[in-house]
Protein backbone atom coordinates (compact mmCIF):
# COMPACT_ATOMS: atom_id res chain seq x y z
CA UNK A 1 0.00 0.00 0.00
CA UNK A 2 1.17 3.60 -1.14
CA UNK A 3 2.00 5.78 2.27
CA UNK A 4 0.12 8.83 2.49
CA UNK A 5 2.98 10.99 2.50
CA UNK A 6 3.63 9.84 -1.18
CA UNK A 7 0.21 11.41 -2.44
CA UNK A 8 0.68 14.04 -0.45
CA UNK A 9 3.78 14.77 -2.10
CA UNK A 10 2.23 14.72 -5.15
CA UNK A 11 -0.62 17.09 -4.17
CA UNK A 12 1.98 19.60 -3.29
CA UNK A 13 3.52 19.33 -6.59
CA UNK A 14 -0.38 20.06 -8.14
CA UNK A 15 -1.93 16.70 -8.89
CA UNK A 16 -4.97 17.11 -7.05
CA UNK A 17 -5.90 13.16 -7.76
CA UNK A 18 -3.31 12.41 -5.11
CA UNK A 19 -5.65 14.17 -2.66
CA UNK A 20 -8.75 12.81 -3.69
CA UNK A 21 -7.30 9.60 -3.01
CA UNK A 22 -6.66 10.44 0.32
CA UNK A 23 -9.93 11.85 0.89
CA UNK A 24 -10.79 7.88 -0.03
CA UNK A 25 -8.65 6.64 2.61
CA UNK A 26 -9.65 8.51 5.70
CA UNK A 27 -12.90 10.34 5.28
CA UNK A 28 -14.88 7.56 7.36
CA UNK A 29 -12.35 8.08 10.36
CA UNK A 30 -12.53 11.97 10.25
CA UNK A 31 -17.04 11.48 9.95
CA UNK A 32 -16.18 9.33 12.91
CA UNK A 33 -14.62 11.90 14.95
CA UNK A 34 -16.72 14.79 13.87
CA UNK A 35 -19.97 13.14 14.40
CA UNK A 36 -19.06 12.24 18.06
CA UNK A 37 -17.54 16.08 18.53
CA UNK A 38 -20.82 17.47 16.84
CA UNK A 39 -23.62 14.81 17.28
CA UNK A 40 -25.11 15.52 14.44
CA UNK A 41 -25.08 13.82 11.05
CA UNK A 42 -25.90 16.77 9.25
CA UNK A 43 -23.00 18.90 10.83
CA UNK A 44 -20.26 15.60 10.88
CA UNK A 45 -20.91 15.65 6.79
CA UNK A 46 -20.22 19.19 6.45
CA UNK A 47 -17.81 18.98 8.95
CA UNK A 48 -15.79 16.26 7.50
CA UNK A 49 -16.21 18.29 3.96
CA UNK A 50 -14.84 21.38 5.30
CA UNK A 51 -11.88 19.97 7.17
CA UNK A 52 -10.73 18.43 3.76
CA UNK A 53 -10.75 21.59 2.02
CA UNK A 54 -8.84 22.66 4.45
CA UNK A 55 -6.29 20.45 4.56
CA UNK A 56 -5.83 20.28 0.84
CA UNK A 57 -5.79 24.48 0.95
CA UNK A 58 -3.13 23.98 3.67
CA UNK A 59 -1.49 21.21 2.71
CA UNK A 60 2.02 22.99 1.84
CA UNK A 61 2.25 23.19 5.69
CA UNK A 62 2.51 19.70 6.33
CA UNK A 63 6.15 19.17 7.39
CA UNK A 64 6.15 15.54 7.09
CA UNK A 65 7.75 15.49 10.96
CA UNK A 66 4.62 13.40 11.60
CA UNK A 67 2.07 11.17 10.13
CA UNK A 68 -0.13 12.77 7.76
CA UNK A 69 -3.50 11.17 9.69
CA UNK A 70 -2.32 12.66 12.66
CA UNK A 71 -1.97 16.12 10.85
CA UNK A 72 -5.97 15.55 9.77
CA UNK A 73 -7.39 14.29 12.59
CA UNK A 74 -5.63 18.03 13.81
CA UNK A 75 -7.27 20.08 11.09
CA UNK A 76 -10.98 18.18 11.94
CA UNK A 77 -11.03 19.01 15.24
CA UNK A 78 -10.18 22.63 14.89
CA UNK A 79 -13.10 23.12 11.96
CA UNK A 80 -15.09 20.96 14.48
CA UNK A 81 -14.62 23.08 17.42
CA UNK A 82 -15.55 25.89 15.32
CA UNK A 83 -18.90 24.25 14.48
CA UNK A 84 -19.17 23.53 18.05
CA UNK A 85 -18.96 27.46 18.80
CA UNK A 86 -20.94 29.12 15.94
CA UNK A 87 -23.75 26.20 15.93
CA UNK A 88 -26.49 25.76 17.66
CA UNK A 89 -26.26 22.04 17.10
CA UNK A 90 -27.33 20.69 20.00
CA UNK A 91 -30.58 21.92 19.77
CA UNK A 92 -30.86 19.32 16.98
CA UNK A 93 -28.82 16.65 18.69
CA UNK A 94 -31.31 14.12 19.81
CA UNK A 95 -33.48 14.23 17.28
CA UNK A 96 -31.19 13.51 14.22
CA UNK A 97 -28.69 10.89 15.95
CA UNK A 98 -32.11 8.84 17.72
CA UNK A 99 -33.10 9.36 13.96
CA UNK A 100 -29.56 8.19 12.54
CA UNK A 101 -28.61 4.92 15.21
CA UNK A 102 -32.47 3.69 14.43
CA UNK A 103 -31.57 3.42 10.59
CA UNK A 104 -28.38 2.05 11.20
CA UNK A 105 -29.51 -0.30 13.43
CA UNK A 106 -32.54 -1.20 11.19
CA UNK A 107 -30.11 -2.40 8.18
CA UNK A 108 -28.36 -4.86 10.54
CA UNK A 109 -31.01 -6.04 13.01
CA UNK A 110 -33.89 -6.19 10.82
CA UNK A 111 -34.35 -9.83 11.85
CA UNK A 112 -34.41 -8.92 15.40
CA UNK A 113 -36.86 -5.91 15.90
CA UNK A 114 -36.85 -6.29 19.61
CA UNK A 115 -32.94 -5.60 19.48
CA UNK A 116 -33.63 -2.53 17.62
CA UNK A 117 -35.01 -0.47 20.25
CA UNK A 118 -33.07 -1.16 23.50
CA UNK A 119 -29.84 -1.20 21.47
CA UNK A 120 -30.90 2.15 20.35
CA UNK A 121 -32.19 3.68 23.57
CA UNK A 122 -28.67 2.50 24.87
CA UNK A 123 -27.11 4.24 22.41
CA UNK A 124 -28.93 7.23 22.74
CA UNK A 125 -27.87 7.34 26.20
CA UNK A 126 -24.63 7.24 26.09
CA UNK A 127 -24.67 9.90 22.94
CA UNK A 128 -25.95 12.15 24.77
CA UNK A 129 -23.66 10.92 27.81
CA UNK A 130 -20.63 11.95 25.46
CA UNK A 131 -22.47 15.27 24.11
CA UNK A 132 -22.57 17.07 27.78
CA UNK A 133 -18.65 16.04 28.38
CA UNK A 134 -16.22 19.20 28.23
CA UNK A 135 -15.01 19.39 24.92
CA UNK A 136 -11.41 18.54 25.14
CA UNK A 137 -13.11 15.45 27.49
CA UNK A 138 -15.20 14.39 24.13
CA UNK A 139 -11.97 14.79 21.76
CA UNK A 140 -10.00 12.05 23.66
CA UNK A 141 -12.49 9.56 24.32
CA UNK A 142 -13.57 10.18 20.82
CA UNK A 143 -9.92 9.56 19.55
CA UNK A 144 -9.20 6.88 21.97
CA UNK A 145 -12.69 4.57 22.01
CA UNK A 146 -13.71 5.08 18.76
CA UNK A 147 -10.77 6.23 16.43
CA UNK A 148 -8.37 3.92 18.41
CA UNK A 149 -5.41 5.91 18.72
CA UNK A 150 -2.33 5.36 21.13
CA UNK A 151 -1.88 7.80 24.08
CA UNK A 152 1.36 8.88 22.24
CA UNK A 153 -0.72 9.71 18.92
CA UNK A 154 -3.28 12.04 20.67
CA UNK A 155 -0.76 13.68 22.84
CA UNK A 156 0.60 14.74 19.36
CA UNK A 157 -2.76 15.34 17.92
CA UNK A 158 -3.39 17.55 20.63
CA UNK A 159 -0.04 19.09 21.27
CA UNK A 160 0.00 17.94 24.97
CA UNK A 161 1.69 15.89 27.16
CA UNK A 162 0.44 11.74 27.41
CA UNK A 163 -0.34 13.04 31.17
CA UNK A 164 -2.66 15.25 29.95
CA UNK A 165 -4.46 12.66 28.20
CA UNK A 166 -4.60 10.28 30.70
CA UNK A 167 -5.94 12.77 33.12
CA UNK A 168 -8.43 14.07 30.46
CA UNK A 169 -9.35 9.94 30.01
CA UNK A 170 -9.85 8.92 34.06
CA UNK A 171 -12.39 12.62 34.28
CA UNK A 172 -14.18 11.49 30.83
CA UNK A 173 -14.54 8.09 32.49
CA UNK A 174 -15.69 9.53 35.83
CA UNK A 175 -18.05 11.79 34.19
CA UNK A 176 -19.38 9.22 31.75
CA UNK A 177 -20.44 6.66 34.87
CA UNK A 178 -21.91 9.32 36.88
CA UNK A 179 -24.10 9.91 33.66
CA UNK A 180 -25.25 6.68 32.93
CA UNK A 181 -25.17 5.97 36.42
CA UNK A 182 -27.97 8.40 36.86
CA UNK A 183 -29.70 8.64 33.23
CA UNK A 184 -32.36 10.99 34.54
CA UNK A 185 -29.37 13.60 34.63
CA UNK A 186 -29.26 13.61 30.77
CA UNK B 1 -14.39 6.85 52.25
CA UNK B 2 -11.24 6.87 53.50
CA UNK B 3 -7.94 8.90 52.23
CA UNK B 4 -6.35 5.55 50.79
CA UNK B 5 -9.95 5.30 48.79
CA UNK B 6 -10.05 8.85 47.76
CA UNK B 7 -6.20 8.51 46.10
CA UNK B 8 -6.83 5.16 44.37
CA UNK B 9 -10.04 5.93 42.90
CA UNK B 10 -8.13 9.52 41.52
CA UNK B 11 -5.16 7.08 40.15
CA UNK B 12 -6.62 4.31 39.32
CA UNK B 13 -7.31 2.66 36.63
CA UNK B 14 -7.75 1.94 33.18
CA UNK B 15 -5.96 5.02 31.84
CA UNK B 16 -3.38 4.61 34.49
CA UNK B 17 -0.89 7.57 35.54
CA UNK B 18 2.24 7.60 33.97
CA UNK B 19 3.87 9.62 36.81
CA UNK B 20 3.25 6.48 39.26
CA UNK B 21 5.84 4.54 40.59
CA UNK B 22 6.09 0.60 39.85
CA UNK B 23 5.73 0.44 43.38
CA UNK B 24 2.94 3.05 43.92
CA UNK B 25 0.80 0.85 40.82
CA UNK B 26 1.66 -2.42 43.19
CA UNK B 27 0.13 -0.89 46.08
CA UNK B 28 -2.77 0.43 44.33
CA UNK B 29 -3.60 -3.13 42.97
CA UNK B 30 -3.32 -4.26 46.80
CA UNK B 31 -5.83 -2.00 47.45
CA UNK B 32 -8.35 -2.63 45.07
CA UNK B 33 -8.17 -6.98 45.79
CA UNK B 34 -9.08 -5.32 49.62
CA UNK B 35 -11.80 -2.48 49.56
CA UNK B 36 -15.15 -3.36 48.65
CA UNK B 37 -15.87 0.12 47.62
CA UNK B 38 -12.99 0.87 45.05
CA UNK B 39 -13.33 -2.64 43.22
CA UNK B 40 -16.82 -1.56 42.82
CA UNK B 41 -15.93 1.82 41.32
CA UNK B 42 -13.59 -0.15 39.03
CA UNK B 43 -16.15 -2.57 37.81
CA UNK B 44 -18.48 0.04 36.85
CA UNK B 45 -15.62 1.88 35.31
CA UNK B 46 -15.26 -1.21 33.15
CA UNK B 47 -18.30 -1.17 32.40
CA UNK B 48 -18.61 2.13 31.15
CA UNK B 49 -15.49 1.70 29.01
CA UNK B 50 -17.24 -1.50 27.89
CA UNK B 51 -20.43 0.52 26.87
CA UNK B 52 -18.26 2.89 25.24
CA UNK B 53 -16.16 0.56 23.30
CA UNK B 54 -19.31 -1.22 22.03
CA UNK B 55 -20.41 1.82 20.46
CA UNK B 56 -21.30 0.94 16.39
CA UNK B 57 -18.87 2.28 13.94
CA UNK B 58 -20.62 4.97 12.22
CA UNK B 59 -21.40 4.73 8.25
CA UNK B 60 -20.44 7.67 6.61
CA UNK B 61 -23.25 8.98 4.10
CA UNK B 62 -22.49 7.39 0.64
CA UNK B 63 -22.38 10.32 -1.66
CA UNK B 64 -20.29 12.00 1.30
CA UNK B 65 -16.52 10.83 -0.86
CA UNK B 66 -18.18 11.99 -4.05
CA UNK B 67 -19.14 15.71 -2.55
CA UNK B 68 -15.61 16.17 -0.91
CA UNK B 69 -13.56 15.27 -4.10
CA UNK B 70 -15.79 17.67 -6.02
CA UNK B 71 -15.22 20.14 -3.92
CA UNK B 72 -11.19 19.85 -3.97
CA UNK B 73 -11.27 19.65 -7.96
CA UNK B 74 -13.47 22.82 -8.14
CA UNK B 75 -10.92 23.85 -5.30
CA UNK B 76 -8.08 23.23 -7.42
CA UNK B 77 -9.70 24.69 -10.59
CA UNK B 78 -10.50 27.86 -8.84
CA UNK B 79 -6.69 27.74 -8.12
CA UNK B 80 -5.27 27.36 -11.36
CA UNK B 81 -7.48 30.32 -12.96
CA UNK B 82 -5.48 33.34 -13.64
CA UNK B 83 -6.61 36.25 -11.40
CA UNK B 84 -8.65 38.22 -14.43
CA UNK B 85 -10.08 35.06 -15.55
CA UNK B 86 -12.26 34.76 -12.28
CA UNK B 87 -15.39 37.18 -13.38
CA UNK B 88 -15.48 34.81 -16.76
CA UNK B 89 -15.40 31.52 -15.06
CA UNK B 90 -18.10 32.81 -12.06
CA UNK B 91 -20.48 33.32 -15.20
CA UNK B 92 -19.37 30.07 -16.40
CA UNK B 93 -20.19 28.28 -13.07
CA UNK B 94 -23.23 30.38 -12.62
CA UNK B 95 -24.26 28.75 -16.12
CA UNK B 96 -23.48 24.76 -14.90
CA UNK B 97 -20.77 25.36 -17.21
CA UNK B 98 -17.22 23.92 -16.04
CA UNK B 99 -14.14 24.50 -18.82
CA UNK B 100 -10.75 23.46 -18.23
CA UNK B 101 -8.98 26.41 -16.48
CA UNK B 102 -6.57 26.64 -19.22
CA UNK B 103 -9.29 27.39 -21.95
CA UNK B 104 -10.91 29.72 -19.20
CA UNK B 105 -7.56 31.58 -19.03
CA UNK B 106 -7.37 31.93 -22.90
CA UNK B 107 -10.50 32.86 -23.16
CA UNK B 108 -10.26 35.83 -20.71
CA UNK B 109 -6.97 36.73 -21.91
CA UNK B 110 -8.43 37.04 -25.63
CA UNK B 111 -10.95 39.25 -24.24
CA UNK B 112 -9.44 41.52 -22.73
CA UNK B 113 -6.49 41.86 -25.61
CA UNK B 114 -9.73 42.37 -27.72
CA UNK B 115 -11.09 44.86 -25.66
CA UNK B 116 -7.64 47.10 -25.13
CA UNK B 117 -7.13 46.62 -28.84
CA UNK B 118 -10.74 48.26 -29.13
CA UNK B 119 -9.65 51.22 -26.67
CA UNK B 120 -6.45 52.33 -28.41
CA UNK B 121 -7.76 52.37 -31.50
CA UNK B 122 -10.81 54.65 -30.33
CA UNK B 123 -8.65 56.41 -27.91
CA UNK B 124 -5.84 57.45 -30.29
CA UNK B 125 -6.51 56.46 -34.74
CA UNK B 126 -10.17 57.99 -34.61
CA UNK B 127 -9.25 61.24 -33.76
CA UNK B 128 -6.61 61.72 -36.19
CA UNK B 129 -9.08 61.01 -38.87
CA UNK B 130 -10.12 63.85 -40.96
CA UNK B 131 -13.31 64.93 -40.37
CA UNK B 132 -15.51 64.93 -43.29
CA UNK B 133 -16.61 68.22 -44.81
CA UNK B 134 -19.64 69.32 -46.75
CA UNK B 135 -19.95 70.32 -50.23
CA UNK B 136 -20.91 73.80 -49.85
CA UNK B 137 -23.82 74.20 -51.39
CA UNK B 138 -23.52 76.01 -55.01
CA UNK B 139 -26.98 78.20 -55.14
CA UNK B 140 -24.95 79.84 -51.30
CA UNK B 141 -21.94 81.06 -53.52
CA UNK B 142 -21.74 84.77 -54.12
CA UNK B 143 -22.04 85.67 -57.63
CA UNK B 144 -19.27 86.87 -59.87
CA UNK B 145 -19.30 90.56 -59.59
CA UNK B 146 -19.93 92.61 -62.43
CA UNK B 147 -17.37 94.89 -63.40
CA UNK B 148 -17.56 97.63 -66.37
CA UNK B 149 -14.87 96.60 -68.20
CA UNK B 150 -13.27 98.37 -71.77
CA UNK B 151 -13.90 96.86 -74.50
CA UNK B 152 -9.89 96.73 -76.18
CA UNK B 153 -8.92 94.58 -72.86
CA UNK B 154 -11.99 91.33 -74.04
CA UNK B 155 -10.56 91.39 -77.31
CA UNK B 156 -7.35 91.15 -75.76
CA UNK B 157 -8.35 88.58 -73.37
CA UNK B 158 -9.72 86.29 -76.98
CA UNK B 159 -6.25 86.86 -78.80
CA UNK B 160 -4.18 85.26 -75.84
CA UNK B 161 -6.60 82.77 -74.89
CA UNK B 162 -4.14 80.20 -75.93
CA UNK B 163 -1.58 81.58 -73.68
CA UNK B 164 -3.06 82.42 -70.45
CA UNK B 165 0.83 81.78 -68.74
CA UNK B 166 1.73 85.37 -70.00
CA UNK B 167 1.66 88.04 -66.96
CA UNK B 168 -1.21 90.34 -66.99
CA UNK B 169 0.78 93.03 -66.71
CA UNK B 170 1.98 92.66 -70.37
CA UNK B 171 -1.87 92.56 -71.40
CA UNK B 172 -2.47 95.69 -70.16
CA UNK B 173 0.68 97.34 -71.36
CA UNK B 174 -0.52 96.00 -75.07
CA UNK B 175 -4.33 97.53 -74.58
CA UNK B 176 -2.25 101.00 -73.28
Amino acid sequence: MIPDEVYVQKTIEGNVESFNELVQRHHARIYGLAYRMLINPEDAADATQEAFLEAYKSIKSFQFQSKFSTWLYRVAINTCQQYIRKSDSRARTLTAYTKSVEENDAQYDSDRPDRILVKSESDRMVQEAISQLPPKQRIVVSLFYMQHLKYHEIAEVLDCPEGTVASRLNAAIKNLKSKLKNPHHL
Amino acid sequence: MDLDCKRVIENLSLHSNPDLTHQERTELKKHLVECQTCQKEYEEMLHTVAILESLPDLDPPPDLVARTQAQITQEHRRHQLAFFANPLARILSFLKLGPHPTLVNCTAMLFYLMLTVFLVKLTFFDATEPTPVSTPNKSLQPRAQIVGVPLGSIKATVQRSGTEEEEPKEVSAKLE
